[in-house]
């Protein structure tokens, strides 16, 4: 089916899935100002459901999704890692087993006055040192940054209106690493800019960010002093917190051996 | 200052707020969390697609891991534009009948007995009697009373698994006709459907 084909005569194909991925985007763009397939849509979709769906026994069912559930989210996690590690210990738990399990209520009632009483002493204890550090009784940990290279991003060739720079600062035991680019282009709904430090033959995330209308972003950055890189690289990512770079590179600097 | 704790579960409250279009924008970010209420939303409801065409438990779980990895991965989905509902509908079914076709080629490797995907689709789906007695009643009822052209699109489209293009094929009519004739069918269907309903409470 070609794209011209795309219009209210694709609303059984829309329903049925058996439109592509392209075609399908097209088609929900045509839905948003055709009121004629919203109202369709609307009249039938209770009734292609009813005729879609086969509900099988709950028990059997249940049993099934609550069983498959930590390794269908963890097979997800394998294409790509969520933004925040999500280990099957700690993934929220489905809510028939959550609120079925009086045992899990009674561990969390006998958790809650230690979590609270180890709050309490922790801010008792950051209230302390500050009030300390500011009457002059603890020395301050603060030390002055120091400006270890200044470097002008050079664009790759699909990109030359495009241009960024990058500082490096070092800071107590780390790097700052800190990035302004101009004039770049848009990145896809879904997508970002990467920022990757290079050590050795491979290559590590170490900031994503957005651009604004303008194509302006910026984005800073803490590496661990022991960490030594040569280069920095900026990609055009379609997915937020890709492991490995997936887009194209669009600007990079060498930094030498830092 | 606000205190997360316990902070998985805290995630969890807040993500049962949303709608599962503010979901999927955060599914889209890499929370995991979103994707996780995501599948306890709407498990239920690719297990119920897939059901229809696939009988094995195996093939039903490969279906339902499909189906949430191309949720987490998916960049054709827009939430601004569309119903997350309806896509996801639509992406089980494309996922259960890929699954079910790819499985007959594996089996066509090794035996010519049935040579066509489609036709051991087909007479998989009768041999399991996935035919109307399946149906909820009050649908089946409804069935009874569509004509017996538009009934053949309806169990061909949604019980064989053929997709429009080759009901017009098999039936030898234009692609045009399935759909009016498709069309028309489901809005009988809903018709008769609310006639039955308000009978029920009368």
């Amino acid at each position: 089916m070609t794209n011209t084909k795309i219009g209210c005569h694709s609303l059984l194909s829309y329903m049925l899935g058996e439109l592509s991925e392209k075609e399908t985007r097209e088609f929900e763009q045509h839905m948003t100002t055709c009121v004629s397939c919203q109202q369709d849509c609307e009249t039938m979709w209770h009734t292609h459901e009813l005729l879609l769906t086969k509900e099988g026994q709950p028990m059997e069912r249940d049993a099934m999704l609550s069983r498959i559930r930590e390794n269908t989210i963890q097979a997800a996690f394998s294409v790509r890692p969520p933004k925040k590690n999500l280990h099957p210990r700690h993934a929220p738990q489905a809510r028939w087993r959550l609120f079925a399990s009086n045992r899990l209520k009674r561990s969390f009632t006998l958790l809650r006055p230690r979590f609270v009483y180890g709050v309490a002493a922790l801010l008792v204890g950051v209230a302390v040192g500050v009030a300390g550090v500011d009457m002059g009784i603890f020395p301050s940990s603060k030390q002055p940054g120091a400006l270890i290279a200044q470097l002008d991003m050079h664009p790759n060739t699909a990109y030359r209106q495009s241009s960024a720079m990058a500082w490096i600062v070092r800071q107590n035991r780390n790097y700052n690493l800190m990035v302004y680019a101009k004039d770049l282009p848009q990145q896809s709904p879904w997508g970002c800019y990467d920022v990757w430090v290079v050590s050795g033959s491979k290559q590590y995330s170490v900031a994503e960010f957005t651009v604004t209308g303008r194509g302006i972003g910026a984005v800073s950055a803490v590496i661990p002093s022991n960490m030594q890189f040569s280069a920095v690289e900026i990609t055009l990512e379609p997915h937020w917190n890709d492991p490995v770079p997936q887009g194209p590179l669009v600007l990079h600097a060498q930094v030498g051996n830092v | 200052m606000t205190i997360l704790w316990p902070f998985p579960h805290t995630l969890v409250e807040e993500a049962g707020h949303l709608s599962d279009e503010e979901l999927f924008a955060r599914v889209v970010k890499g929370d995991g969390y979103a994707l996780a209420e995501l599948y306890d939303r709407h498990a239920c409801q690719v297990y119920a697609i897939a059901h229809r065409l696939i009988a094995d438990p195996l093939m039903l779980e490969e279906v339902i891991q499909d189906v949430f990895t191309k949720v987490w991965t998916t960049r054709t989905f827009d939430p601004g534009k569309g119903i997350f509902v309806h896509w996801l509908s639509s992406v089980s079914r494309r996922t259960a009948i890929d699954h079910v076709c790819s499985a007959h080629r594996r089996m066509d490797a090794t035996s010519l007995e049935l040579t066509d995907s489609r036709e051991r689709f087909r007479r998989q789906t009768d041999d399991a009697d996935f035919n109307t007695p399946l149906l909820k009643s009050e649908l089946v009822d409804s069935m009874s009373h569509l004509r017996p052209q538009e009934r053949t699109v309806v169990e061909m489209a949604y019980f064989q698994g053929y997709s429009l293009s080759e009901i017009a094929s098999i039936l030898e009519m234009p692609i045009g006709t399935v759909k009016t004739r498709l069309h028309r069918a489901l809005k009988m269907l809903k018709s008769f459907l609310e006639n039955s309903d308000l009978e029920v409470r009368s």
